[in-house]
Formats: C-alpha cells, sequence, structure tokens
C-alpha cells in the first residue's frame, strides 16, 4: 500500500496543526505560569515567607501584632501580639483585668499584665492550638479571645499563639488593649 | 461535603497541570519520571484527605472521583471539542522517512523517542524505514512503516 503525502496523512490522522500550535503556545503561557507559581511560593504569596508576614501597630505605645497574614487552611500559623517596650521603672499603664503592680523597687522585675482582646471573623475560624505563656489566654468566648500579656520592666511583654484554621476565607480581626485599638485582616488559603 | 471539594479541586489540578506540562510527561516515562509521579501522588494523598482518615472519607474521595470521570467520558463522548481540549489531537513527526523538525521539537520529542518506538513496535531501526510516527493524543508514539510487509 502506497503511503499518503502529507496533507492527506494529515486528514487520515486527524491532525490539526493550527489547533495544534495553539495548544503549544497555551502550553509555553502555562510553564511560565508555574514558574511564577513557584517564584510567588518563594517570597510567601502562599503563605510561608516574606510576603505572608503582617505586623500591625495600634498607635505610639499600643499593643502590636505580628501574624501570617496569609495561611493555609489545615496547617499552624503563629501569632505574636506584642505590647512595647517599658523603661525602667516606667508605669505600664493598666487596663480592665490587668494585675495590680508591685512596687519594691525600681529594678524589681513587676509581673503585672495588660489585658488584650482579640476579636472577630478570625477568632470564629480559628482553632488555638497553644499559647506561650500557657496561661496566656485568659477566656474565650465565640469571637473574642482575651489574654494577658505579661510585662515586665524593660522588657517587650509579648504573647505567642499558635492557631490552626480550617476553612479558606478572608477573616477579619480587631487586636485591642481597651484604649487603642488595630484592625488585622488574614487571607486562608484552601 | 469537604471530601467532595477536596476530591474536585484535585482533580480539575492535576488535569490542567498534566495537560500544562505536555503529553510527553504521560509516556515515555522514565525511571525519573516513574519517581516524580510516585511523589505528585504521595503529595495529593494529604490534600486529598486532609486530617480525616476514616473510611467514610475514602470512600468518598474515591467515588467523587470516580464519577468525575465518568462524568468527564460521557461529555467528552458527546462534544468532541472537550475531547480535544482536554487530551488533544495526534501529530505527525516523521513522514516518509524524514523528521518533521516543528513538530518533533515543539512536542519535545526525540528523534531516538521515535526510534525506540519504531524498534517497539515495528522492529525498525532506520529512520528512512519509517512511512509515518504518530504523537497520539495519549501519549504514545504509533509508527507505520514506509512499505508494508
Amino acid at each position: 500500500m502506497a503511503l499518503p503525502d502529507l496533507p492527506e496523512a494529515v486528514r487520515l490522522v486527524g491532525e490539526d496543526l493550527a489547533y495544534q500550535r495553539k495548544v503549544w503556545r497555551a502550553q509555553r503561557v502555562g510553564w511560565a505560569a508555574m514558574g511564577l507559581v513557584v517564584l510567588a511560593a518563594f517570597a510567601g504569596a502562599f503563605g510561608s515567607g516574606p510576603l505572608a508576614w503582617g505586623e500591625v501597630e495600634a498607635g505610639a505605645g499600643g499593643p502590636s501584632a505580628r501574624y501570617e497574614r496569609i495561611q493555609r487552611a489545615g496547617r499552624d500559623a503563629r501569632m505574636t501580639l506584642t505590647l512595647p517596650r517599658t523603661a525602667e521603672g516606667a508605669t505600664i499603664p493598666r487596663t480592665e483585668g490587668a494585675i495590680i503592680p508591685r512596687t519594691e523597687g525600681a529594678t524589681a522585675p513587676r509581673t503585672e499584665g495588660v489585658t488584650l482582646r482579640l476579636s472577630g471573623t478570625l477568632v470564629e475560624e480559628m482553632d488555638l492550638v497553644s499559647a506561650l505563656p500557657a496561661d496566656a489566654v485568659a477566656a474565650r468566648t465565640a469571637d473574642t479571645l482575651v489574654l494577658r500579656v505579661p510585662a515586665v520592666t524593660g522588657a517587650a511583654g509579648a504573647v505567642v499563639l499558635r492557631t490552626w484554621a480550617t476553612h479558606p476565607g478572608i477573616y477579619r480581626a480587631t487586636l485591642s488593649d481597651g484604649a487603642r485599638e488595630v484592625s488585622l485582616r488574614v487571607l486562608v488559603l484552601p | 461535603m469537604d471530601a467532595v471539594l477536596r476530591a474536585l479541586a484535585i482533580y480539575v489540578a492535576l488535569t490542567v497541570l498534566f495537560r500544562i506540562a505536555g503529553r510527553r510527561s504521560l509516556n515515555q516515562i522514565t525511571t525519573f519520571d516513574f519517581v516524580l509521579l510516585l511523589i505528585v501522588g504521595e503529595a495529593t494523598q494529604q490534600a486529598l484527605l486532609g486530617d480525616d482518615f476514616s473510611v467514610t472519607n475514602a470512600v468518598l474521595v474515591i467515588v467523587t472521583l470516580l464519577l468525575t470521570d465518568v462524568v468527564i467520558a460521557w461529555v467528552k463522548e458527546r462534544r468532541p471539542v472537550t475531547a480535544r481540549t482536554l487530551e488533544g489531537l495526534p501529530t505527525i513527526l516523521v513522514h516518509d522517512g524524514k523528521p518533521l523538525e516543528e513538530r518533533l521539537t515543539r512536542s519535545r520529542i526525540s528523534i531516538e523517542d521515535v526510534l525506540q518506538s519504531a524498534r517497539e513496535t515495528q522492529g525498525i531501526v532506520r529512520l528512512e524505514e519509517i512511512g509515518l510516527a504518530v504523537l497520539e493524543a495519549g501519549g504514545n508514539i504509533s509508527v507505520v512503516p514506509r512499505e508494508r510487509r
């Protein structure tokens, strides 16, 4: 049997070169997109990288939060809530629920705390895996986490939370020390 | 519902990614390609099941994947445009003993791949003996000898 010429072979095989060229072009675009995805992942666009970390501060002297603004459902995320560093002997502003400061001397570490409230849809969504210090969580309601941040004179008091988001979405929270507040927003990827 | 959504998302993601990667990834499989597929399977498993390792969840995932496959096959049968989009079309790589360079390069197929397929399926060892070599939609290379014996 004689071999068909190329146009005939194209017809018999069902090749469509014009369409195939479009597919090859689309594939090259796809490869470029895959490269961008890898670069974005390095940068933290999908969590765990420089772009993923956010920091907000509730004005001068107010509490601040360093948190993962891009998280993934089903994975731990970390949030550090910090009080401003206090000067030796300075009075740490007490807010509702704070422990009465001890005043035996300027150099004695003070163990009073400041109460922070983290509230919003982020709190509703997240499971709290752990808190450091372990007794930092004073109370939790459906959408509010009440935290007691220990403060030591001359140092910045902080609470580190490890959280676990279960569902993808955009969640918001407000961090407040009673006098000042700041909003934060978290994107949870599937 | 979570298991069903996970399975659908993974099905779509894998279909798109393998389509982008090209047919060569699914056939002409080397040892490295095989290891790569194993890793893809391992990485997919966790995303499919999440933290629920119950039998119910596994069955839900399997049923969703199989049903999706059946539905896609049904659609492909009725709408050829879906089949050509998802699977591609055959591409002629060699005609009358002459390699078609653009098609070979763009398909990422080397002459060695074509000759290997020719040896395996037709016992052909020379390029000039190949009448037609076609990269099929499924990823395999079919070879028609120049003159049928």
